[in-house]
């Protein structure tokens, strides 16, 4: 039994029981957890969608295009079929207030818009309750039963 | 190629001017004396970023500005108790988020000008953004605006009023020009 606290850029992957994956403190960054309940809890807490140019990719959870493959595989090596699966993103707030017309504005929604859709393309329905707005979020996830929650707030 | 130590020595140097002017204007604009640290730089991967700047949980106001030309970057004020500062300046509750942009405004478009100046590059910055609230949550913003490489390097300085209360923290992630251009220095 377990309690992991999955910062930023990392991966988190759960297989004991009692195991319990958190993420605290979710501002722009996308929290993706995907959960066979009883067989394997993944999640990653990804800061940007993508790899700028010429980047060494020493984390694979640091985006989201290569944390969503990452999971994945994970699950795959778990012999889970996808169809068992149950899969949340969470995250993906405006913290900061930018002038009109400001691209940066948009980072939070383009991190969990990618995290959705790549889950969609690989046939998981992810629930996305918990996505936008502009307060910092907290979210866990149950190995044993599934069982995800997420709240407003970072502590 | 440039000793790791020796370019992050100049950087700490270069910085060390910039706050020293920043510090100058922002006293001159709050009416009151502005102390400061010596700045350090550090070149860190992303998961000692959020070790150094995230320390523990707590509620935070910030300044940011993004800075692009040749001297390209971004460049944060973290106020954790923005009210003396608020107090300082006389500036109503009311008009305390765009006293707090003013705040870093100044201080950001000081240090730029200074250090663009010893650089011999200039470079111009968006209208300041600001946020409030948890710091953790707000960091990720300001790490992934600051994203260029699978490293980060960063200047961090401490300053603090007269009465050594209230401190704010100058980071300042310089981008891919700026970092050559000091290094050409080294």
């Amino acid at each position: 039994m377990a309690r992991f606290v999955v910062s930023i850029g990392q991966t988190a992957v759960a297989t004991d029981e009692g195991d319990v994956i958190e993420m605290i403190g979710l501002g722009s960054c996308a929290g993706i957890f995907i959960a066979a309940p009883g067989t394997i809890a993944l999640a990653a807490h990804s800061l940007l969608a993508q790899p700028r140019n010429g980047e060494v990719l020493a984390q694979p959870g640091k985006y989201v295009e290569t944390a969503v493959p990452f999971l994945l595989d994970r699950l795959l090596g778990a012999g889970v079929a996808r169809a068992r699966c149950k899969a949340w993103v969470v995250g993906g707030a405006q913290m900061f207030t930018f002038g009109a017309n400001s691209d940066s504005a948009n980072i939070g929604q383009r991190n969990t818009d990618l995290a959705v859709a790549l889950l969609r393309q690989n046939g998981l329905r992810p629930d996305t309750s918990f996505v936008g707005g502009t307060s910092a979020r907290r979210a866990s996830l149950r190995f044993d039963t599934g069982e995800f929650a997420s709240s407003a707030g970072g502590a | 190629m440039v000793a790791e130590d020796q370019y992050l020595e100049a950087y700490s140097e270069i910085a060390n001017i910039g706050t020293g002017n920043a510090a100058t204007a922002l006293a001159s604009f709050l009416h009151s004396r502005v102390m400061l640290d010596p700045p350090a730089a550090y070149r860190v991967d992303l998961q000692t970023a959020c070790d150094l700047l995230i320390d523990g949980n707590r509620n935070t106001s910030v300044v940011l500005l993004e800075c692009s030309g040749e001297l390209d970057g971004v460049i944060t004020l973290f106020l954790d108790d923005p009210a003396p500062y608020l107090a300082a300046l006389g500036a109503p509750e009311e008009f305390a988020v765009d006293a707090i942009a003013e705040i870093g405004n100044i201080f950001a478009a000081k240090f730029l000008d200074a250090i663009g100046s010893m650089l011999g590059i200039e470079g111009h910055h968006a209208p300041p953004a600001t946020a409030s609230g948890d710091r953790r949550a707000i960091m990720q913003t300001v790490l992934a605006l600051a994203s260029q490489t699978d490293s980060y390097t960063l200047v961090r300085c401490w300053l603090r009023l007269e009465d050594g209360r209230s401190p704010a923290e100058l980071v300042y992630f310089p981008g891919p020009s700026s970092l050559e251009h000091v290094g050409s220095l080294v």
